[in-house]
């Protein structure tokens, strides 16, 4: 059980999102919140979880609404459990197209697409968006077909998996699987170490340092907590529902304190040990310690993404090795996604009363209808909007009406007794101090802080995103860098990036009368340095007057986007003509999309609860 | 690395490595 749990929880979660939060969110600012978390919320969590399963399981609820129902008695509490059922559904939805990129990477390792050639050289940062078709650039992908044809395998896989109710043989193939991706972490880890040089842009010490120093300036701020406590949610499989549906097989004479504390740890030392040890330090390394907060704002995964294959590709045998550590990782996710679709399975079949085979069916049309939309609308930040509202707030949201529920319908005394049934350890006496008086005013506290930062900042409020890219990029075998060059003084780089986003705010504003994307194309010339001059831009009427050649150097001055040939850069490259294509994207109708996506099935489920129970209750006085 | 990061990173990695050996060596040890 100890062994299952844990290899649902190893994965992606560990290996691609975390590296990704703790960039986004400032490295050493991050990694404070991030353990304070796991010791306030994450293993309080844990074993409230674990019981809470248990518990429902001796009265038939494999799922929270029922769960919730017998915690509270109270007619509200089943509806609050709803959650727990449409966060698994929305997680699913992305999580499974992340593991066709996983997959879909292993088959890159295996014929060399990512490989660079004289006269034609991959820049992994390119490659990736253009997979996943976001930014204006076809260098590599023509479209999106090889992303679909990845997802379709993927989900027919998990359509395979639950339709013949297999989770099984799943389980003992994950008893070998995920021992090889913990061998394969650490010859990575080990790998990454041995970068070092003047051949490389940055060193394994400036990824460390950026991940590890801590930081108490950014303590205050509340999206970095949201962020820490999200993650800790994600990593440990907290507040999706499937810990109380796992548990729910187990009966009183059975463990919940040692297995709890057991899968926390187990997932803990793969997250801060190779987690931190591998795509943090492998970007410092390739790409520089100043490029890691652009990766990382391009997307959660994108860390992870680029900066794996960049490893790889150094690695002699890339051809066998990349394509087991790629097939591995897809495999870890694939255990994943079935566990985590277990308590979607579990309602249909337990509460709704339908057969497996229908509940499947049921099942993977909602996830085959609901992953479309991710897929083609990924560069409109449909999946990072997915990911911020079921993989982080709904988690949040989710474990604070659970921990409620739990000391103050059920009892925190009973609870207690309820988890020590049949335990091989004695939780410490304070964490029952730290479930009842600081986990859930803790979590209450950040996410009214983070709500009232995301009001008063409007950041709720899609808006429109700038993209660039060259064309005929293989061409080049340097890299495209954004970011302060070395001559900037402080307050040079804070007035070019007020200039920055001035054009920026522009450009968001015509987009927003226009109401629709627009799109334009520069000739640019590289200068000796690296730097961009930019000659004529052809764009339409609409862009016309806000991307002006000037106003479109001064955008990209301002961010320091230069060229840098790929060692260091220490040479410069002779002045070259370059086609830079770009794209100003009106996101809001997709994010609302989105958003309305996760609204529909958590209502869908409120109602079927409902009718649900009103059903119950008709036949219980009949 | 800075002296900050070497005793922060030191100390998270003791706490993890230590709890997934104590929960090891508690599941060897059985009932």
């Amino acid at each position: 059980m100890i062994l299952a749990a844990a290899g649902n929880a190893i994965g992606i979660g560990n290996l691609l999102r975390f590296p990704g939060q703790a960039a986004a969110n400032g490295g050493g600012a991050f990694m404070i919140p991030y353990v304070i978390s796991l010791l306030l919320f994450g293993l309080p969590m844990m074993w409230v979880a674990w019981t809470v399963g248990r518990y429902g399981g001796s009265f038939g609820h494999g799922t929270t609404p029922g769960m919730f129902d017998r915690l509270s008695r109270g007619p509200a509490a089943k509806y609050f459990g709803v959650i727990g059922v449409a966060l698994p559904l929305i997680f699913v939805l992305y999580y499974a197209y992340i593991e066709a990129w996983c997959l879909g990477y292993a088959w890159f390792s295996l014929n060399g697409s990512f490989l660079s050639t004289p006269g034609h050289y991959v820049d992994l940062r390119v490659f990736y968006d253009e997979f996943l078709g976001q930014g204006p650039t076809h260098n590599y992908f023509p479209g999106l077909s090889t992303a679909l044809v990845l997802a379709v395998i993927t989900l027919a896989a998990n359509a395979f998996v639950l339709y013949r109710g297999v989770a099984r043989g799943i389980e003992i193939l994950a008893k070998v699987a995920i021992p090889l991706l913990f061998v394969f972490c650490i010859v990575l880890a080990v790998r990454v170490c041995t970068l070092h040089g003047p051949d490389f842009r940055g060193s394994v010490v400036d990824g460390l340092n950026f991940i590890w120093t801590p930081q108490f300036d950014k303590l205050g701020d509340w999206n970095v907590w949201m962020a820490a406590a999200g993650q800790i949610f994600f990593t440990l499989s907290i507040g999706f529902g499937s810990l109380e549906c796992y548990a729910s097989y187990l009966r009183d004479r059975d463990d919940v304190a040692l297995t709890g504390l057991s899968t926390a740890s187990t997932n803990e030392f793969v997250e801060v040990i190779f987690g931190s040890m591998i795509a943090i330090p492998a970007a410092a390394v390739y790409f520089g310690r100043d490029q890691i907060d652009s990766i990382a704002t391009s997307g959660t995964f994108a860390i992870g993404m680029v900066s794996m294959p960049e490893i790889l590709r150094d690695i002699p045998g890339i051809q066998v090795f990349g394509t087991v550590w790629f097939l591995l990782l897809f495999f870890a996710a694939f255990t994943s996604s079935v566990a985590v679709a277990q308590p979607v399975m579990a309602f249909f079949q337990d509460e709704a009363k339908l057969k497996r085979p229908v509940a499947a069916v049921v099942l993977m049309l909602l996830w085959f209808f609901g992953t479309l939309p991710v897929l083609y609308f990924y560069r409109y930040g449909v999946l990072n909007e997915l990911d911020f509202w079921a993989g982080t707030i709904g988690l949040v949201v989710f474990a604070l009406i659970e921990v409620v529920l739990f000391n103050f319908m059920f009892g925190t005394e009973r609870g207690w007794k309820e988890m020590h049934k049949g335990a091989l350890i004695r939780v410490p006496g304070v964490f029952r101090f730290v479930v009842r008086w600081i986990t859930p005013p803790a979590l209450a506290l950040i996410l009214g802080g983070w709500f009232w930062g995301a009001i008063s900042n409007n950041t709720l409020i899609p808006r429109p995103i700038l993209q660039y890219g060259v064309v005929d990029r293989p061409d080049f075998p340097g890299q495209f860098v954004t970011g302060a060059q070395s001559g900037w003084s402080e307050t040079e780089a804070t007035r070019r990036q007020q200039d920055a986003n001035t054009v920026l705010e522009e450009v968001r504003q015509t987009v927003e009368q226009a109401h629709r994307d627009l799109t334009a194309e520069a000739d640019v010339r590289l200068l000796a340095d690296g730097t961009l001059r930019v000659e004529a831009v052809r764009a339409e009427r609409a862009l016309r007057d806000v991307l002006a050649p000037a106003a479109l150097e001064r955008y990209l001055g301002g961010l320091g986007y230069r060229y840098e040939i790929r060692k260091g850069g220490a040479a410069t490259p002779a002045a070259t003509q370059v086609t830079l294509r770009i794209e100003a994207l009106h996101t809001a109708p997709f994010i609302w999309m989105a958003r309305l996506l996760m609204l529909v099935f958590t209502v869908g489920f409120l109602i079927a609860v409902h009718a649900i129970w009103k059903d119950r209750a008709k036949e219980a006085t009949a | 690395m800075n002296a900050g990061a070497i005793v922060f990173m030191a100390l998270t990695w003791i706490g993890v490595i230590g709890l997934t050996v104590f929960c090891f060596l508690r599941i060897m040890k059985g009932d």
